[in-house]
């Protein structure tokens, strides 16, 4: 009599524990997907509000010097910067706050007219310029 | 007729237990073969959400073959191209890390199967481990 009242027992807690796992199992898999598109559309909705326009290119102490400015509603982090489709210099710190405009120095590179100028951001973004008068 | 009712409680009891166990590791490798493999594409689905590569700049010129393309991660995971696609045909010849980590970039050198003529529209296609795939439309310039 004693035997089978703990057999019993054991029985359901062995369910309880078998419902409790796979309960677990499928509560963390839901968790997980809905973490991942979260973080999905935040990054898709923040590439939308990233907008960088180059305003001007100048020179300074015999420098190239491209103004850009963030027109967007978002912070931005310039990564690239591109001439005639070949990367000049990749930027590790260069932030702009939304509304702000940023001057980006370029030491030995000089332009010419017709000289096609890309910025990128680190969300995939960008600006481009094509010099129409040498700077 | 002691002996033909049946087995004695210990054997019974042993009997049950060594049932019991085998019936466990049955169960058990069965279901850890599946939860693994379920997570395994779980996994994957996640991993592939959170993927994200662009081809940041490229160039084609008529007439030349090679090809350089600066690509991104600007998504959360490192990434790993597998293969890469020009107008639906593999590309063999590929050269540079492919292994790209979150927030870098990377300079790829692909040859083409043949010279591209000027303005001849390039369909370009990164493949990755995970299986996400990444197009860009190029112009061939003259």
């Amino acid at each position: 009599m004693k035997k089978k009242a703990s057999s019993t027992v054991l029985g359901s807690l062995l369910f309880i524990i078998i419902i409790t796992s796979i309960a677990f199992s499928i509560f963390s898999t839901a968790l997980d997907y809905q973490i991942a598109i979260k973080k999905y559309l935040k990054r898709q909705e923040e590439k939308k509000r990233e907008k960088i326009e180059i305003i001007e290119i100048g020179k300074d102490d015999g420098n190239i010097q491209i103004t850009i400015r963030n027109s967007g509603s978002i912070d931005v982090k310039i990564a690239a910067i591109y001439i005639n489709h070949i990367l000049i210099k990749t930027l590790e710190h260069v932030y702009i706050p939304a509304g702000n405009e940023r001057k980006i120095t370029l030491e030995n590179i000089s332009l010419s007219k017709g000289d096609y100028i890309k910025i990128v951001t680190d969300r995939g973004n960008f600006a481009t310029y094509i010099v129409e008068k040498e700077p | 007729m002691k002996n033909t009712k049946g087995i004695s409680p210990i054997v019974s009891d042993l009997l049950l237990a060594t049932i019991v166990v085998a019936a466990f590791a049955i169960v058990y490798a069965a279901t850890t073969g599946i939860t693994t493999q379920m997570y395994n594409y779980f996994s994957d689905t996640f991993n592939r959400i959170t993927e994200d590569l662009i081809i940041e700049e490229a160039y084609i010129k008529s007439g030349n073959e090679t090809v350089t393309l600066y690509i991104r991660n600007i998504g959360e995971i490192t990434s790993k191209i597998t293969s890469i696609y020009c107008n639906g045909t593999l590309i063999d010849q590929v050269y540079g890390e492919l292994t790209i980590k979150k927030n870098k970039l990377t300079v790829i050198k692909i040859k083409l199967s043949k010279k591209p003529s000027p303005y001849a529209p390039q369909e370009i296609t990164i493949v990755t481990a995970l299986g996400s795939k990444f197009t860009a439309r190029l112009i061939t310039q003259p």
